[in-house]
């Protein structure tokens, strides 16, 4: 009787869901507010280039790619070029890498960072939509609001800095195929780094 | 004030002494189930944490997030060493993230085994790097080094007890009289027919992938069995492009004995 209920057992593991959103398919409209108190939808964008950067300042990994300015210099050269980039905390009030808009503000002079805005998805809803599970979590969104890249910002997880200079940043790599006309070779890999704290 | 102390918990140098070393969040030994080594044969070494409860490690794949603890060994030429054998995992979810890792104590066990060694004593370095997590994750580091004389045979100390009760903990291989692996509706689908019925009279089993950008540990799985078959499926991974050649699974049989399967993907009709 036992071999029976083993052989007809069904094991089901569910846990809070999230979505995700497939190469290829139109990026989910958002409205998030930065750090000015001001709004902006994805949508505001129609026309650009947009880089999504899902964030948390006090994360290992973030703090690998900002403290050797790997993540500043991708802002700077790709806002240069009229991409937006948006930097997101999803980070749930009173946990790690929630912050105020001044101290989001006082983040971004201190290290030099050149997003065009920081957005706040205090629900953690944007983030659910497009699949964001780790900080930094990396999403390319193409002049037709299609998604052309999701994952990691390079390819060896490590918090460790000597490691960036090894390492395929699939940025730069998605973004040069990209802007050259070619297909984006490598659309989605895993992205590493700490959990984002919904 | 947290952000005080997380400043300081990030500079805090770790205070070790060869072979121990110690954090906030954990401490960490270089072990060895021999008190002097033997100049041919076998013996066992292994990095043990022990946590501050609260505190995880990571499996060899760690989930949604989060990265496994390695260790490079600095050797005399004449000790050879393996790969680390990893326990079985148990899920840790956290905000909503599926990771995979151990809680309380962690042993990193690694076969090495020496060949006509000259020299009379030896030194075995390991430099060893982790990530802890809580609601917060820190990275840490730590050259670990612990000296041995070298004689004709391993001396055993009490160590090796505790080798073996994590080597209740290590996957056992175990070979596959069939295996297939489809893709249907964006799950993976395995069904395994082994050469052992670990499955008589199972009451719980779970399985895990090694391989990361396979499937999604957020989703609902499934899975069926009887003897020495199991029927499992799960979404793929948002990151899934193609299938890797080969799928190590670690199955997980009431939570207490657990088995390493290899299923290759080759000639499979996906």
């Amino acid at each position: 009787m036992r071999n029976l209920i083993s052989a007809i057992a069904i094991s089901f593991m569910a846990l809070p869901c999230f979505a995700s959103v497939n190469i290829g398919d139109t990026a989910p409209d958002f409205t998030l507010s930065d750090t000015y108190g001001k709004s902006h939808a994805l949508s505001d964008f129609k026309g650009k280039t947009v880089i999504l950067e899902w964030t948390n300042h006090e994360c290992p990994f973030v703090k690998k790619h900002y403290g050797s300015h790997n993540m500043q210099n991708l802002q700077e050269k790709y806002t240069k070029q009229d991409v937006i980039w948006l930097s997101i905390i999803s980070s749930a009030k009173g946990k790690q890498g929630a912050v105020t808009p001044e101290k989001a503000n006082q983040l971004t002079e201190k290290r030099k960072a050149h997003p065009s805005f920081v957005l706040f998805d205090k629900d953690g809803t944007t983030g659910k939509t497009y699949g964001a599970k780790t900080t930094p979590h990396m999403y390319i969104i193409n002049t037709e609001g299609k998604l052309i890249y999701k994952g990691a910002i390079d390819s060896i997880p490590s918090a460790d800095k000597e490691d960036i200079a090894k390492a395929t940043n699939y940025i730069d790599k998605a973004m040069d195929e990209y802007m050259s006309g070619k297909t984006v070779s490598e659309t989605s890999t895993v992205s590493y780094g700490c959990g984002i704290k919904y | 004030m947290r952000y005080l102390l997380l400043v300081f918990l990030f500079i805090t140098p770790i205070s070790f002494s060869n072979e121990f070393a110690e954090t906030s969040e954990l401490n960490v030994k270089l072990i060895s189930d021999c008190n002097k080594l033997p100049k041919n044969g076998k013996f066992s070494t292994g990095i043990l944490f022990n946590l501050q409860p609260g505190w995880h490690l990571y499996w060899i794949n760690p989930g949604d997030a989060g990265l496994a603890p390695n260790i490079h060994w600095d050797l005399s030429s004449q000790i050879t060493t393996g790969s680390i054998q990893w326990a079985f995992p148990h899920v840790i979810e956290l905000d909503s993230i599926s990771n995979f890792g151990y809680s309380g104590q962690l042993l990193l066990p690694v076969s090495m085994q020496t060949k006509n060694m000259t020299e009379n004593k030896t030194e075995l370095i390991a430099d060893v790097n982790w990530l802890v997590c809580k609601d917060i994750c820190i990275p840490g580091k730590a050259k670990l080094a612990k000296s041995f004389v070298v004689t004709d045979a391993c001396e055993k100390n009490s160590n090796a007890n505790l080798f073996a009760d994590w080597a209740k903990k290590i996957p056992e291989n175990t070979e596959l009289m069939d295996g297939t692996v489809s893709i249907v509706d964006r799950k993976l689908q395995l069904e395994l027919f082994l050469t052992q019925t670990i499955f008589q009279n199972a009451v719980t089993v779970d399985i895990f992938i090694e391989n990361t950008q396979v499937v999604s540990y957020q989703s609902t799985q499934s899975q069926r069995w009887k003897n020495n078959w199991v029927l499992w499926k799960q979404d793929l991974n948002d990151a899934f492009v193609n299938l890797p050649e080969k799928i190590n699974l670690v199955i997980v049989v009431d939570h207490l004995k657990s088995y390493r399967v290899q299923l290759s993907t080759q000639e499979q009709s996906t």
